[in-house]
């Protein structure tokens, strides 16, 4: 066939005409595509219309902090006609090979918020199980808000066979709430894990953590929850020497048909060991060791066994972090009277405690230091005020220094004198306290009123019985 | 005049595509458990179809006849990826209950079928008569079937709640294979009666007649 | 290993073509009345279904995602699917005339059975519920998909031919023999099957 037989025969026809058509339909389909692509407006005006079922006025909200820990926040913004709330698109990360963005709703109530209104998915990248998300776990967060964030394993926000993609719906809306705490009404975060390492092995809401008899520290930490299993509770108490002294699982989070060994849940794998001794068994990573026969997690329960194992791993390498947190105050009473972070107090060994108070210094005057002794009884055995902090020319009696009026008094004397709203009781010629330091004197009182009313949260009841038998 | 009644009649009844040709099966199968579903999908397919008919007509003596399905097919094709952007534009809720048959019109039987059967043999308007004839049996057929599955299956008509009993197995693969066959049968059982009867009273009328002229 | 059972066991079983899916019913309302008739039909569209997606799911990745032209995909796809069969068809032809004669008939067919287009749109689409969780989607997976969803789709239609047999040794009035009785039979298939979604991957 010569070249000008095949521009005449059928075969060039058809080919022409094929191709032609293809053209003209690729050019056709390439112009509609540009003019009927839905834009970012559209789906904003459609999630709009998914959320709410109406038009709603919105205002863009800034964003500045785009890339937070759980979520990458996209857009917001605040919705005018609906009391102020904020609808957030946040793309929440840890899924199962992706990511999921979700429109959520928050809420404000009095520049606070008050609650999730509604989520709703908007795309996703690389998950896979995403028809298991049902309407009701989206409903979820509406009805189960707590101020704070929601955990997958213990709060129920985890779906089963989509557990990663229900994860990071969980994210994208804990993302949201935290652009709209921070960014939109200023508050800290307040996150008493702020600088601690390997907080995504734990529950940061319900984890605590205490100061223990041995000078060491007591964690109650719930952990995340490692693959299938659920949040287990685990008592663990490090000492000074950062060796775990003591170990026990109170709650066993392993999925139904499991559960942890004996040996494990008392915690004999951990006692006694130190941070690299774990580390070392984990490997360098803190990897999930998979569910191989050969090693020490693959106990049945290998998941809540490799949960036990990080929370170990917590424990320890937190604990000077842990340490300088402790809040030793905490639940006391009266702590407007004392400068918190430079008071201190010790429990003697016949139960009395021994305070070490900086006051917060009363009107005119500044912080004195203190020191006084309380008894089992509850009755101050010694007070002495060993930095005066009245104003120049100003100074406390010798007796109060020496604390004649408090020596042998319990809380109802002191209370008696000052009256029951521990008032300053004024200038007044007429009262216990004007003694031409009156301020200082005031404060003083106050210590002494911190002291006695305190010594039951200094000397937990347990330890109290225990010195008993 | 008469050709076009005869080609709308075909198409709603005596060619009826869904219960005498029993043909795009795949997504009345799919899609009868859900009345608005079914309806949007009979719609698409009858604007498919009747664009389909018109331009295969329109390039009927342009088209060599060795080529012609692979022409035909990237036609359809063309429309129907037109049709999934136009309804993601315009009708997103459409468009997602619509899912993966809509991809699917592309091989529907009905719109090759009238493509290779009719329209590449007739003119551009007898084409259209055909399309839209054969696209609202099509829609009409799977619109009854869609109440009535959704109303048994579900308990609800086009996505409003009406009673709380319900077959749930109306509203699975299973029940519209059910619904679909109990409905050919009604429908061939109906068009059959109706048939007999008007050839019975033809045959009648020629009788008398030829009595008449008898006598 | 587990990625692998799910797979099987939802393309097979609990996510079938025809009876959960309702894809590629044309031929098996129109090639189930014998059974060798049902089996050739069943084993050609199970060589289209995993040669199709060998092809469209590289070209879809690694093609047209580049290129952004994915809205094209429908055109690409059936062209692909026209030309594959064209081409299996004369190969087939040419080296073994008597498998020819056993689905050669088929093949030409095959170009508009939804089931083809369908596996090679669902596995560039959400493959919920069909793909275990820890496993990400890529091209072995995709052609596993498809061999299985095929060897579900023969499954039901030899089942279906071996019923339509017996059925045909009854007589019945004309307006419920054909394709309502076998709708009817479908229907009970489907019911059977809709036993294997209680299976949980």
């Amino acid at each position: 066939m010569t070249v000008k037989q095949f521009f005449k025969s059928t075969t060039f026809k058809c080919l022409v005409t094929l191709l032609s058509i293809l053209l003209v339909c690729g050019i056709f389909l390439t112009i509609m595509h540009g003019l009927l692509e839905v834009t970012a407006e559209e789906k904003l005006s459609r999630a709009i219309s998914k959320i709410y079922g109406k038009n709603v006025t919105t205002e863009i909200s800034e964003v500045k902090n785009k890339e937070l820990d759980l979520a990458t926040i996209e857009e917001a913004y605040c919705v005018t006609s609906e009391g102020g709330n904020f609808l957030v698109k946040s793309t929440g990360k840890g899924g199962f090979a992706g990511t999921v963005t979700c429109w959520v709703v928050v809420e404000i109530k009095d520049n606070k918020i008050s609650g999730v209104g509604k989520v709703a998915i908007d795309s996703y990248v690389g998950e896979t199980q995403m028809a298991e998300i049902k309407q009701s776990f989206l409903d979820s967060f509406g009805e189960k808000y707590t101020d704070g964030i929601y955990y997958t394993t213990d709060d129920g926000f985890k779906v089963s066979s989509s557990t990663k993609s229900s994860n990071a719906i969980c994210n994208a809306v804990n993302g949201a709430l935290q652009y709209v705490k921070t960014e939109k009404l200023g508050m800290e975060t307040n996150d008493k894990f702020k600088d601690f390492l390997h907080t995504e092995f734990i529950n940061k809401k319900s984890t605590t953590f205490k100061m223990a008899a041995n000078g060491g520290v007591t964690y109650n930490i719930t952990t995340a929850g490692y693959g299938l299993a659920s949040s287990s509770t685990i008592e663990i108490t490090v000492s000074k020497d950062k060796i775990i002294t003591a170990y026990k699982v109170t709650a066993d989070g392993s999925t139904d048909g499991y559960s942890l060994k004996a040996d494990i849940k008392n915690g004999v794998p951990f006692i006694g060991k130190n941070l690299a001794d774990i580390t070392a068994i984990l490997g360098e990573g803190l990897e999930y060791p998979g569910d191989d026969m050969n090693t020490a997690v693959n106990t049945g329960a290998s998941n809540t066994t490799y949960d036990c194992y990080t929370a170990a791993v917590f424990a320890l390498a937190n604990f000077d972090i842990a340490l300088a947190n402790i809040d030793v105050f905490e639940n006391f009473e009266h702590l407007k009277f004392i400068n918190k972070s430079k008071s201190k107090f010790t429990v003697n060994e016949d139960l009395s405690v021994t305070y070490a108070l900086v006051t917060a210094g009363y009107g005119l005057a500044s912080s004195s230091t203190i020191e006084i002794t309380v008894s089992k009884d509850k009755i101050i055995t010694a007070y002495k005020v060993t930095a005066d902090g009245s104003t120049d020319g100003y100074s406390l009696k010798a007796d109060i220094k020496n604390g004649v009026p408090f020596i042998g008094k319990n809380l109802a004397d002191i209370t008696a004198i000052l009256g029951e709203g521990l008032e300053y009781p004024g200038d007044d010629m007429n009262t216990a306290v004007n003694t031409g330091a009156s301020n200082t004197t005031y404060d003083c009182y106050t210590a002494a009123v911190f002291a006695l009313a305190n010594y039951d949260n200094c000397v937990p009841a347990e330890s109290e019985g225990g010195k008993a038998q | 005049m008469n050709k076009f009644k005869k080609i709308t009649l075909d198409g709603l009844i005596f060619q009826n595509p869904t219960f005498i040709l029993v043909l795009g099966t795949c997504p009345t199968l799919g899609l009868i458990n859900s009345a608005f579903s079914s309806m949007g999908m009979g719609l698409t397919v009858l604007v498919i179809l009747t664009l389909s008919n018109v331009l295969i007509s329109l390039l009927r003596k342009l088209i060599p006849n060795e080529v012609r399905i692979p022409c035909y097919i990237v036609i359809i094709a063309t429309l129907v990826t037109f049709a999934r952007m136009f309804l993601d534009k315009f009708l997103p809720d459409l468009y997602e209950s619509l899912g993966g048959f809509l991809a699917l019109i592309v091989v529907n039987c009905i719109i090759l079928g009238r493509a290779e059967a009719f329209a590449n043999k007739h003119t551009v308007l007898e084409s259209a008569v055909d399309g839209v004839s054969q696209g609202l049996g099509f829609t009409l057929a799977l619109t009854i079937m869609g109440v009535i599955c959704e109303f048994f299956g579900k308990g609800s008509l086009f996505g409003f709640a009406i009673m709380d009993f319900k077959i749930a197995m109306l509203a699975t693969p299973a029940g519209a294979f059910l619904v679909y066959g109990i409905s050919i049968a009604v429908f061939v059982y109906v068009v059959d009666g109706v048939q007999r009867m008007l050839r019975v009273k033809t045959n009648k009328l020629a009788r008398e007649n030829m009595l008449k002229e008898a006598a | 290993m587990g990625t692998f059972i799910a797979i099987v066991l939802a393309a097979v079983l609990t996510n079938n073509f025809i009876t959960a899916k309702t894809y590629g019913i044309c031929p098996f309302l129109g090639v189930s009345k014998k059974t060798s008739s049902a089996a050739g039909m069943g084993v050609a569209v199970t060589l289209v279904m995993v040669i199709a997606t060998l092809v469209t799911y590289p070209i879809y990745t690694y093609v047209m995602i580049p290129l952004k032209i994915e809205f094209l995909e429908i055109i690409f796809f059936i062209f692909i699917i026209a030309s594959l069969v064209q081409m299996l068809e004369k190969i087939i032809q040419k080296i073994s005339p008597s498998l020819y004669g056993a689905m050669g008939i088929y093949l030409p067919l095959i170009t508009t059975n939804c089931a083809v287009l369908g596996v090679t749109e669902l596995v560039i689409g959400d493959m919920s519920g069909i793909l275990a969780e820890g496993a990400a989607m890529n091209i072995g997976w995709a052609v596993l998909y498809a061999l299985f969803a095929g060897v579900g789709f023969t499954l039901v239609m030899v089942i279906m031919s071996g019923m339509r047999e017996k059925l045909n040794c009854y007589k019945m009035p004309k307006a419920i023999a054909g394709f309502p009785i076998a709708m009817v039979t479908a229907c009970f298939i489907c019911m059977a099957f809709m036993v294997f979604s209680y299976i949980s991957l």
